[in-house]
């Protein structure tokens, strides 16, 4: 008598080509889910990363920005709405909030960019307060500007590379024909931030003609505080709306979950197509044997017997 | 509370906010790649694309060896030996005609992306400039200024001195449109020796070489 096992092992051997083809099967399924599977879970954490990684829970922006700066992204559209300089006391005076920072953020239309021109997208920063929220941030070459109103910036990993700058090498603002000196460039972070050219906000403002303007406050809340309570405290300000990150990270494992949903159902058709492949060898190795035990019946073989 | 549409907007913002995607990787590569090949191939009826890089092909050997053919070091941050180039290799009626060919080049005010597009003898049929930063950067971009270069090959270019920007022979009569930007001027000659250096070790002395007699074309 041989055991379960064996004769599983020997029917696997039976049909060598059959069995090697189901397994197949059965690995590229498993391929497919868990490709699907991590390709849903590695958007998720990197879209999670870059969210946490803008350093503040709240954003504070004047009415219609966020419309406006999406577009000014995809379109090279100009008309940002801007809010006053002076929001950064009023908002800091609440004791909920433990850090501000203020930025302009400005597009200059390059038309020397590709065939029908491009946007480059500056923005102007306190390097103190900005560099407190980004305390990942690290240089590879240079440092931060050396003063308020310097005409310097620092860059973005991949914004530098792709201009293939250095320290001490010169940009262009073209539209403005304003020269800036690059003081520093920044280590790969693996967010936005690569590609992102930053100047002094005074520099900002005055180049852009947006004396004591801003477009975006971000806001890290003190440890502990409700977030959303102070967000509703905001909302008391004048011509403003508050972005709250958590919500934003909301609406996109919302969206996420859409697509997963979607991930899902091709796994599942994956499974099923396996389960099917497998059922149907299984079956077809049964009733191939039909006849083989018909006959080891008739000339008196008990039920043990065909395993043996 | 915000709105679940101003969110999204947001978020929209915040993963396009500086387009990292819109910086591209080292390599250098054609915006609209099916506009450009048919605007710098005309005729052409498609085209294939293959990525090499030096340290792929050669290693440290080619090199050195495209380092003295060019006359000048690879240097800064960026000109780095696994730069991937993307070449363009031009199908008129299923059969190659061409190549396309860009590279990076460092200018005053930023990167210089230089196009070439090359017969099979590896002679320029155009010149394209796709970006630069310079207040006079519509003169070099200008179609003028690139037919300069239309029937000029690596031989023309031999004598070109990167580093001291001293040409004779055909290149000397390369006329600056901008003498203000002389340094943009010579990066983007620097620009184009490079890229007929590259193309020749990638492309043309491979082929002569696997071709029938294994004579190898300079």
């Amino acid at each position: 008598m041989i055991s379960k096992l064996q004769v599983a092992y020997k029917n696997l051997l039976r049909k060598r080509v059959r069995s090697l083809l189901t397994l197949v099967g059965i690995a590229l399924s498993s391929w497919v889910l868990v490709s699907l599977l991590g390709f849903n879970q590695g958007y998720k954490t990197a879209l999670s990363k870059d969210i946490d990684n803008m350093g503040f829970q709240l954003m504070i922006m004047a009415k219609g920005c966020p419309y406006e700066a999406a577009t000014m992204m995809l379109k090279g559209g100009t008309g940002l709405k801007y809010m006053k300089e002076s929001i950064v006391g009023e908002v800091t005076k609440e004791p909920d909030v433990e850090k501000t920072t203020p930025i302009l953020m400005a597009a200059a239309f390059d038309p020397n960019k590709g065939e029908s021109g491009g946007v480059a997208v500056y923005f102007g920063v306190e390097a103190k307060t900005f560099s407190e929220m980004k305390p990942f941030f690290k240089f590879r070459k240079g440092g931060w500007f050396t003063q308020d109103h310097a005409y310097e910036a620092v860059m973005g990993y991949e914004a530098a590379e792709l201009e293939q700058r250095e320290v001490g090498d010169m940009i262009l603002i073209p539209e403005k024909n304003i020269q800036f000196k690059v003081v520093g460039i920044l280590a790969r972070t693996g967010t936005q931030d690569d590609g992102t050219i930053f100047i002094p906000l005074k520099t900002a403002q005055k180049v852009f003609g947006k004396p004591d303007e801003i477009t975006t406050l971000g806001i890290k809340v003190k440890k502990g505080i409700d977030s959303a309570r102070l967000e509703e405290k905001l909302y008391s300000l004048q011509d403003v709306q508050v972005v709250s990150m958590a919500q934003v990270k909301d609406t996109i494992m919302k969206l996420i979950s859409t697509a997963k949903v979607m991930v899902l159902s091709i796994a599942m058709i994956a499974i099923l197509i396996a389960m099917v492949g497998v059922i149907n060898t299984i079956l077809t190795s049964v009733w191939e044997r039909f006849q083989e035990i018909g006959i080891l019946k008739t000339i008196g073989a008990m039920p043990g017997t065909y395993s043996s | 509370m915000a709105s679940p549409v101003k969110a999204v907007i947001v978020a929209l913002f915040l993963v396009l906010g500086g387009s990292p995607a819109a910086w591209g990787a080292v390599g250098c590569d054609l915006n609209d790649p099916d506009r450009d090949v048919a605007r710098l191939f005309p005729g052409s009826s498609g085209y294939k694309t293959t990525y090499v890089s030096i340290d792929r092909k050669g290693g440290e050997a080619l090199l050195a060896k495209v380092e003295t053919k060019l006359g000048d070091k690879f240097h800064g941050l960026y000109e780095t030996i696994d730069v991937p180039y993307t070449i363009y290799e031009i199908l008129g009626n299923k059969k190659k005609v061409g190549y396309i060919h860009g590279v990076n080049q460092k200018g005053q005010f930023g990167g210089i992306q230089v196009f070439l597009a090359l017969d099979l003898e590896g002679t320029i049929k155009a010149f394209y400039i796709q970006k630069m930063t310079s207040q006079h950067a519509g003169k070099l971009r200008d179609a003028k200024f690139g037919r300069q270069f239309i029937g000029l090959n690596l031989k023309d270019f031999e004598s070109y001195d990167v580093v001291s920007g001293k040409a004779s022979g055909k290149v000397e009569g390369i006329n600056n449109p901008a003498p203000e930007a002389e340094s943009d001027f010579r990066a983007a000659l620097r620009a184009t020796k490079k890229n007929l250096v590259l193309m020749d070790e990638f492309v043309y002395l491979p082929q002569a070489a696997s071709s029938p007699g294994g004579s190898q074309k300079q």
